[in-house]
């Protein structure tokens, strides 16, 4: 098995016509995400989040670069991914049982029956109900059922959360990263708000303007970064480092760096948080992007394209 | 067994509130020697935090010596912690500098901004710091 | 086995995989193709059995009485029924291909639940080749029950007025012509509902075409097919008529004259008001008459079987390609 669970490289993909000017939802987007990680990818509404996720599931053709999952083209790998799109599609003329049913005849060999039942079971969702007839909530709930029973190497989730109480949420997510656990799945989830998706990840893409701002592990991107606050003058403090957002507190300065160095006597530095890290770099769309090296691309392009006509 | 209650919002590391639940619990006698800890599974369906947080704080407590993985069977705990349980000597100072400091008109927060303070001074070299470390297996400790 | 206990049997226990799933998702298009049948073969019996018990009168003085639900008689109704039934025949592929176009395919598309199915194990292709299969099956079995039902209805009546081999309707109704058209019918659905991607349009597109192609190659069928031709001596043009036989379909007659030219049929008779003098500086030397045999009836059957075929196999492929482009 490939310790690579996605791998995008030079990825674009425009939508329309080639004469619509500016239609690319992703642009020279570039990452390697890790085996076995929970990745949250964030950013704001139109960055591409879904876009990107719709590729690694096999449904859209890139306009230019390459993307592949578990080491091979998606189209190859169908059986090992799973994939629940933004607004939970599932067919409203079926009753929960037959959808769990579908769930065992499109993926035979590979369908936990029993871990679809209970995560259904413990919604209190009655089998024999019609999907149309289901709250916004308990529909992700059977699509969440649908994925996990598929028993997948990469559960790909677009927005997974949005229509469940908080209860449920937080139920839902410990049973999603328990499986997770267990088998050592790899969970991608976007999401445009980090919220409770903080604690539940350990990686993180934040896509902006359709490409890869900050891409790695968590702890890895915090590292890099450093909240410092000080009096001194602000070209002095600051200029070896690459400075990512600065703001005036009173009479000082408070700016998010990634230090190139040592910072410079007299500043307090502080590790930030995730969430600092984010909106500081929310707030500033032209600071420069980072990937930790265990985020960077590895493949040349010659090894993608072998696997992509492999 | 234990149960860890996470604070989404104490700006704690998650890792780091897991670790100080268990030495808490081993303090307060809630977990002794022999015992097991919960699976990383179990913890993670419980509390929705990432598993890889999980198997961090556990390998934290592994390398101060309080638990030990058996493979195969789960992580279980080495040795008890016994300081500065309730009735110690420490316990009665600190408490009669408390009703000192209300007493010099100190307010709550003052006093745990003191105390705080104190504490990062008197540990400054002691702060965790356990990056890294990726060639690990989420599957071992389930 | 009645078709419905098919029916049951066949989506509850012997369909796997994606042909299991496209059988239940559209349960309720096969339970309707199902009534259709049910309801054009009872009304096929009904005219038949009326027919039979309740008599033509034949006893009465200038105007008969209405005998049966305001026609002349119960064979009559039979008559007229077969007529229409076989103009309606010619309007399955219009249902056919709006079904397969709309909540078949393009429903998927528009309702997002094409990235549920094309995310499973099973692949795209798969998920494709299941919707044909069961709609073509399902299609071949209810033409086939239809064609049954008029074919029984129509014993009656058959071979007179509108009702010969070569009427429009009647000659596809014999059977494979039909199922033909409307396996043609559902390739054009699949790849309209890929294309448009929409219900409502696609359905529109998709029947619109397929009654298009059935209406267009019936007005031109026997035109296009080689005719015979029987020519005579004299200007006796009546005797070829005659002579070519009830069974078969007259394509055109006239007259020849003597370079070789041809003359219609009323040629004389403008100028003679008679059919057989005709005058001498029209030089005729003889008459012609061009028509189908009724063997023909198998030859065009059978071209126009494998035409529309071809077609549908064009079609089919068609749409797995822009299915191909459409996912990767």
């Amino acid at each position: 098995m490939t310790d690579t669970a996605i791998e995008a490289a030079a990825l674009g993909k425009r939508f329309g016509g080639p004469s619509r000017r500016g239609g690319w939802a992703l642009r020279d987007c570039g990452f390697r995400l890790p085996a076995g990680r929970i990745c949250a990818v964030v950013g704001p509404n139109g960055a591409g989040k879904s876009t990107l996720l719709a590729h690694a599931a096999g449904l859209l053709e890139p306009t230019e670069g390459t993307l592949t999952v578990l080491g091979s083209h998606p189209s190859a790998a169908r059986e090992r991914i799973a994939y629940v799109a933004q607004d939970k599609p599932l067919y409203p003329q079926l009753t929960v049982t037959e959808t769990l049913r579908l769930g065992h005849e499109l993926n035979p060999g590979r369908w936990d029956a029993a871990l679809a039942e209970r995560i259904v079971t413990d919604g209190h969702l009655d089998p024999a109900a019609r999907i149309r007839d289901l709250s916004g909530g308990q529909r992700t709930r059977v699509a969440l059922a649908l994925v996990l029973g598929k028993r997948p190497e990469l559960l790909l989730l677009d927005e997974p959360m949005a229509d469940l109480d908080p209860l449920a949420r937080h139920q839902l997510m410990g049973t999603l990263l328990a499986e997770a656990a267990e088998h050592g799945t790899t969970v991608v989830m976007s999401s445009h708000i980090l919220g409770e998706l903080a604690h539940a990840c350990d990686f993180l893409l934040l896509v902006g303007d359709g490409r890869i701002r900050l891409g790695g592990a968590i702890d890895d991107l915090v590292a890099a970064h450093r909240l410092i606050t000080g009096r001194g003058p602000l070209t002095d403090a600051l200029a070896p480092h690459t400075v990512i957002e600065s703001r005036a507190t009173g009479r000082g300065l408070t700016a998010l760096i990634r230090p190139a160095g040592p910072i410079a006597p007299g500043w307090e530095a502080a590790e930030p948080s995730l969430e600092d890290i984010l909106l500081a770099h929310l707030r500033s769309p032209d600071a420069p992007a980072l990937l930790t090296p265990g985020a960077t691309a590895r493949s040349s392009a010659s090894d993608m394209s072998a696997a992509v006509t492999a | 067994m234990v149960e860890y209650r996470i604070d989404r919002r104490s700006g704690v590391a998650t890792y780091l509130q897991i670790v100080q639940q268990t030495k808490q619990a081993l303090r307060l006698g809630l977990l002794e020697p022999g015992d097991q800890l919960p699976t990383a599974r179990e913890v993670v369906e419980a509390t929705a935090i990432n598993p890889n947080t999980v198997l961090k704080a556990y390998r934290e407590l592994e390398r101060e010596g309080l638990v030990e993985a058996r493979r195969g069977l789960g992580t279980f705990v080495r040795r008890a912690l016994g300081a500065a349980a309730a009735g110690s000597p420490l316990r009665s100072e600190l408490a009669a500098w408390a009703a000192r400091a209300r007493a010099s008109g100190l307010d709550r927060d003052d006093v745990a901004a003191l105390f705080a303070s104190v504490l990062d001074e008197q540990f400054a070299d002691s702060t965790d710091n356990t990056e890294g470390d990726e060639a690990m297996n989420k599957g071992d400790n389930a | 086995m009645s078709a419905s206990a098919t029916l049951r049997r066949s989506s509850g226990g012997r369909l796997r995989g994606p042909y299991w799933t496209t059988v239940r998702l559209h349960r309720a298009i096969l339970w309707g193709a199902l009534g259709l049948v049910i309801a054009a073969a009872v009304v096929a019996v009904a005219l038949r059995v009326s027919a039979v018990v309740i008599p033509e009168q034949t006893d009465c003085v200038g105007a008969c009485t209405d005998t049966f639900l305001g026609f002349d008689s119960a064979r009559a109704f039979l008559g007229i029924t077969a007529d229409y039934a076989a103009t309606a025949l010619l309007f399955l592929p219009f249902l056919v291909g709006a079904v397969v176009a709309g909540p078949v395919i393009a429903r998927e598309l528009e309702s997002g639940t094409h990235r549920l199915a094309w995310t499973q194990s099973a692949s795209p292709a798969r998920w494709l080749a299941a919707k044909l299969t069961v709609a073509a099956v399902a299609t071949t079995a209810l033409v086939l029950a239809l064609v049954g039902s008029y074919q029984f209805l129509r014993a009656p009546v058959a071979g007179t007025y509108n009702q010969r081999w070569v009427d429009r309707g009647v000659f596809e109704a014999y059977g494979p012509v039909l199922i033909a058209y409307c396996l043609l019918a559902v390739a054009i659905g699949a790849l309209a509902g890929l294309v448009v991607r929409r219900t409502l349009p696609a359905m529109a597109i998709a029947g619109v075409v397929s009654l298009s192609m059935i209406l267009a190659v019936g007005s031109v069928r026997w035109d296009v097919f080689p005719v015979r031709t029987i020519t005579g001596s004299g200007t006796g043009r009546m005797d070829g008529t005659m002579a070519i036989g009830r069974d078969s379909f007259l394509m055109q007659s006239g007259y020849v004259t003597a370079s070789g030219d041809r003359l219609p049929y009323n040629a004389c008779w403008q100028r003679t008001r008679d059919f057989d003098s005709c005058p001498a500086d029209l030089n005729i030397t003889g008459w012609y008459v061009d028509f189908h045999p009724h063997t023909h009836f198998w030859w065009v059957t059978f071209a126009e079987t494998a035409i529309m075929l071809a077609l549908a196999a064009a079609a089919a492929w068609a749409a797995f390609r822009l299915l191909r482009r459409r996912t990767v």
